[in-house]
């Protein structure tokens, strides 16, 4: 069995913010495979934007180890190692300079990394503009002028221009029509195809999980709360959070409302409140919470071989 | 049409006003007002030699014959004391002003860009360091720091530009400081780290150049500001020395002979005024240009 | 038959532009009845928004240009005055918009501005009463700690729950009709769905037709009854939910559908070819034409609106040919 290609162990984060501090992130265990397209899934406050600032380096982490290929990541990457793991954005207008055209953005990694001697780099560009789908006629545009299509393929060209290994998309077509949000979304499973890349792919929506990714790992409030099998989790989800977030999925057909995990929303249990200090995070909003969820927060428990959960009553 | 009856000027004129931008700067009149005192100074002040009607009498030169005349049609703007005229002097001195103004933020503004890069960019005690000694600057009242500057060295026109400087610069250290501390957050600078760009990239190629709107429209704003500190400090004899032509000085020298040889007080003083205005409006037109961008 | 409480016809809106005229909507007619739930869904830059800013009178009247009729219970809102305009918004036409946190003025207390629409509109008469309607229009909207969230700014309370603050802004005049912008769009999915169901249900309630507006097909099927498809300005097919969703007729319901990734089955989702036209410039028969795989020289020429089922109809020149043949 292969190493994976990027692993996290124990990972956490804390934040201070005036006097309090804010566990963003707590002991988040996982592994990408070579080619493999792993989701991370999750709400707002779940932590999953600060795994990927924290995978992609943005960020040092309070604790814990990020390994690409067996080699622990430092705090202070080398400009070898960013080259491998590279970023794509949820927000395709504020990730390109607005003063700087499409060529000039996309050739920066090829500068930074000498990938290409300088007589070879505007071709480079045009090919990999061709790549994503793109006429060479934009590389003298700026950002603003092309569509959110456009400029997510932009954006796209430039984190693949260095050569990679994996990728962190954090959201990728969040901010996305439905249309253009499937040309996007079939181009990065070409890419990924192609160019034999993994995805650590950052989403709050499930439906694109389940089109995209292998496996999934859900968040909820900083911890690791489902793990397994993209087909799994879905047909059997274990965690009642789990099983709420595919209830909530708003659907277009009658088949699909048939698949989906009933929920008693007529409860009304509470909005958005503070994280109990001890048992279960996820007691207060639950409706089949029993005495010990209130107690011990659950460890993450295998059901099957790689399906997991952290929950002292899962579903179904 | 054949193309051998086009002006050529005439076409590259219309391209550059068939201009998103243009288009609505023009829509303030006030804007155009400043923008064409702003022109009419500054190519008067760089044709002065041509457009001054006694070009002579910018310098030392002295004509008793003519001393203290008020305005007529001879002389525009009446003569001084020593008989040169005012209008030709104005004009000179709007050279002395305008070259005061551009020297000064060319030194000021590099200091102060250079400063509030590195303070909102690396943050923790870099900021502190550096917003503290800019602090420092600003606490003092601009016009006692110049003269405390001038005290130690002597007053001339140089010294004069750099205290001027040295009072200046802070004011876009805070500027560009705020600017970056925004923009450090952006997309496009968090994909540039990611992918292996030195610092030195990010601040001048990623960062800069978004700063440049709000820093054109300050600099705009404060040629004008600059001009009156410089005036100011003419007119406490501090600045520029006789006999060359200065708008504060001009005033000062006429202010003994108030109110009956009004025209020497007044015509530099509204000299003054116009290119204060001008600048000003400007500065504002270019303002609510970008105010309406963003 | 009920008259409908909106009824837009022939609409036309067009903006004044440095480059030139912007022609937005193109002879848009829709239609409310009265405690209906009706969506309008289009991806962004369709017009959508326009529309209901339009409704409500908030373009600029100095660049806009506008044909046609807005009938709101009888009156025509194209032709009405400002004066007249702001006395129906927020009694008889309320708004709800897309993101709650930021729709909400930051520095005042939810108590100043839920009293504040209150008393404005005559609801009730007095501060003391406004808040003692306030608490309890708030606890209809499950907050339990009513006084609480009153005495709080927007930015102390979460998403959620400032989305149930403007539903409740909105609707505690009573209304006939809310609009309502993207609702949900900027929350959590698990929230979205609260929402939705609350806002089914209230309205419901106090007897209020409600005009959403969204890119997303779930939701339409979630909430609404009837459904207007709108492309590039226009109307391209309206009819009830489950049977639009169910079998589309026009080829852009098709293809947005199948752009959709589902829960069923692994595919893809289809993107669609092309892209929209240039408002500036746009074509003179169905705008859609450039992207159809069905285009055919009939859609030179604007699609006639024809019947293909009960309440459902369509512009596309394929049906005439299927009614003819």
């Amino acid at each position: 069995m292969t190493a994976p290609l990027l692993a996290v162990n124990g990972l956490t984060k804390h934040y201070r913010i005036g006097e309090r501090r804010v566990l963003a992130l707590r002991g988040i265990d996982l592994s990408v495979a070579r080619n493999e397209v792993v989701a991370v899934v999750g709400e707002s406050g779940s932590g999953k934007s600060t795994l990927g600032h924290l995978v992609v380096g943005m960020e040092s982490p309070t604790s814990g180890s990020i390994m690409l290929d067996g080699q622990e990541l430092p705090p202070r990457r080398s400009r070898a190692q960013r080259r491998r793991l590279q970023l794509v954005q949820q927000n395709p207008l504020s990730a390109l300079n607005p003063r700087r055209t499409v060529y000039q953005s996309v050739v920066l990694p090829l500068r930074i990394h000498r990938v290409e001697p300088r007589s070879r780099q505007r071709s480079r560009v045009a090919e990999l503009l061709t790549t994503v789908g793109l006429a060479e006629d934009i590389m003298d545009r700026h950002p603003q002028v092309l569509s959110g299509g456009q400029r997510q393929r932009v954006a796209l060209a430039r984190a693949i221009a260095g050569g990679p290994d994996a990728l962190v998309l954090d959201e990728p077509t969040s901010a996305l029509d439905v249309s253009v949000q499937a040309l996007v979304l079939e181009l990065l499973v070409e890419l990924q195809r192609r160019l034999a890349l993994s995805y650590l792919f950052i989403t709050h929506d499930l439906s694109v999980v389940r089109v995209v990714a292998q496996r999934v790992i859900v968040l909820y409030r900083g911890l690791v709360i489902e793990s397994g099998p993209t087909d799994a989790v879905f047909a059997t989800p274990l965690h009642r959070f789990t099983q709420m977030l595919i209830s909530a999925l708003p659907v277009v057909s009658r088949a699909e409302q048939r698949l989906k995990p009933s929920w008693p929303w007529d409860r009304e249990m509470g909005v958005g409140g503070a994280v109990p200090a001890v048992g279960c995070p996820f007691r207060p909003r639950c409706p089949y919470a029993i005495e010990p969820c209130a107690e011990v927060e659950p460890p993450l428990t295998p059901v099957r071989s790689n399906h997991a959960a952290r929950c002292h009553n899962p579903g179904p | 049409m054949s193309p051998r009856r086009m002006n050529p000027a005439r076409i590259s004129l219309r391209r550059l006003l068939h201009n998103r931008h243009w288009y609505r700067f023009s829509r303030n009149s006030l804007s155009l007002v400043g923008l064409l005192m702003v022109l009419t100074i500054t190519l008067a002040a760089l044709f002065a030699p041509w457009v001054a009607p006694y070009p002579g009498n910018a310098g030392p030169g002295v004509d008793f014959a003519h001393a203290s005349q008020p305005p007529s049609r001879a002389h525009w703007f009446g003569t001084d004391i020593s008989g040169r005229d005012e209008l030709s002097r104005v004009i000179f001195g709007y050279r002395v002003s305008l070259s005061v103004g551009v020297i000064v933020l060319a030194i000021a503004v590099p200091i102060g860009v250079v400063v509030g890069l590195l303070a909102g960019y690396y943050r923790d005690w870099v900021e502190m360091v550096l917003m503290r000694v800019t602090d420092v600057f600003l606490s003092v009242p601009p016009l006692v720091l110049a003269l405390a500057i001038l005290g130690v060295l002597a007053p001339s026109l140089r010294n004069a530009m750099l205290a001027i400087a040295a009072m200046w610069w802070p004011w876009y250290a805070r500027l560009i400081f705020n600017i970056t501390r925004t923009l450090t957050g952006q997309g496009y600078v968090v994909a540039a780290k990611v992918l292996g760009a030195s610092d030195a990239h990010i601040l001048f190629v990623e960062i800069l150049p978004n700063c440049m709107a709000s820093l054109l429209t300050k600099i705009t704003l404060d040629i004008g500001f600059v001009i009156l500190t410089a005036a100011s400090l003419g007119f406490l004899g501090l600045g520029v020395q006789a006999p060359t032509p200065e708008l504060g000085s001009m005033v000062a020298e006429g202010a003994q002979n108030l109110p009956d040889l009004w025209w020497m007080s007044v015509f530099p003083g509204l000299g003054i005024l116009v290119a204060v205005l001008g600048f000003n409006l400007l500065g504002d037109g270019l303002r609510d240009l970008m105010d309406v961008e963003v | 038959m009920t008259a409908p409480i909106l009824d837009i016809r022939g609409l036309d809106l067009s903006f004044d532009m440095f480059e030139g005229r912007s022609h937005v909507l193109r002879q848009v007619a829709l239609t409310v009845g009265a405690g209906q739930r009706v969506a309008l869904v289009g991806e962004s830059g369709c017009g959508k928004s326009v529309l209901l800013r339009a409704i409500l009178g908030l373009l600029d009247r100095r660049k806009r240009v506008m044909t046609g009729e807005i009938r709101f219970d009888g009156t025509d809102l194209v032709r009405e005055r400002e004066s007249g305009l702001r006395a129906i918004r927020g009694s008889r036409i309320s708004m709800i918009f897309q993101d709650p946190s930021s729709s909400l003025n930051p520095v005042f207390t939810i108590a100043d501005q839920l009293t504040e629409v209150i008393l404005r509109h005559g609801t009730a008469k007095t501060t003391q009463a406004a808040l003692a309607l306030a608490t309890s229009a708030l606890r209809l909207v499950a907050i339990d700690e009513p006084e609480r969230v009153l005495a709080s700014y927007p930015f102390q309370l979460s998403g959620g729950m400032n989305q149930r603050v403007m539903i409740t802004m909105a609707l505690i005049n009573r209304p006939r009709l809310v609009l309502a912008d993207e609702p949900g769009t900027a929350l959590d999915v698990t929230i979205q769905e609260q929402t939705l169901r609350l806002m089914r249900r209230l309205t419901t309630d106090i007897g209020a037709a409600v005009l959403m507006v969204t890119h997303n097909l779930g939701v339409v099927r979630e909430f609404a009854e009837y459904v207007y498809v709108m492309y590039a300005g226009t109307i391209v097919e309206h009819g009830p939910v489950d049977e639009l969703l169910e079998s589309p007729r026009h080829p852009y319901t098709a293809a947005l559908l199948a752009a959709v990734p589902r829960l069923d089955g692994h595919s893809l989702p289809r993107p669609i070819a092309g892209t929209v036209p240039n408002f500036l410039s746009p074509p003179p028969g169905c705008r859609f034409q450039p992207r159809c795989p069905h285009a055919r020289p009939a859609c030179d020429a604007p699609p006639p609106m024809l019947t293909v089922a009960a309440g459902h109809e369509v512009a596309c020149v394929l049906h005439a040919e299927k009614v003819a043949a």
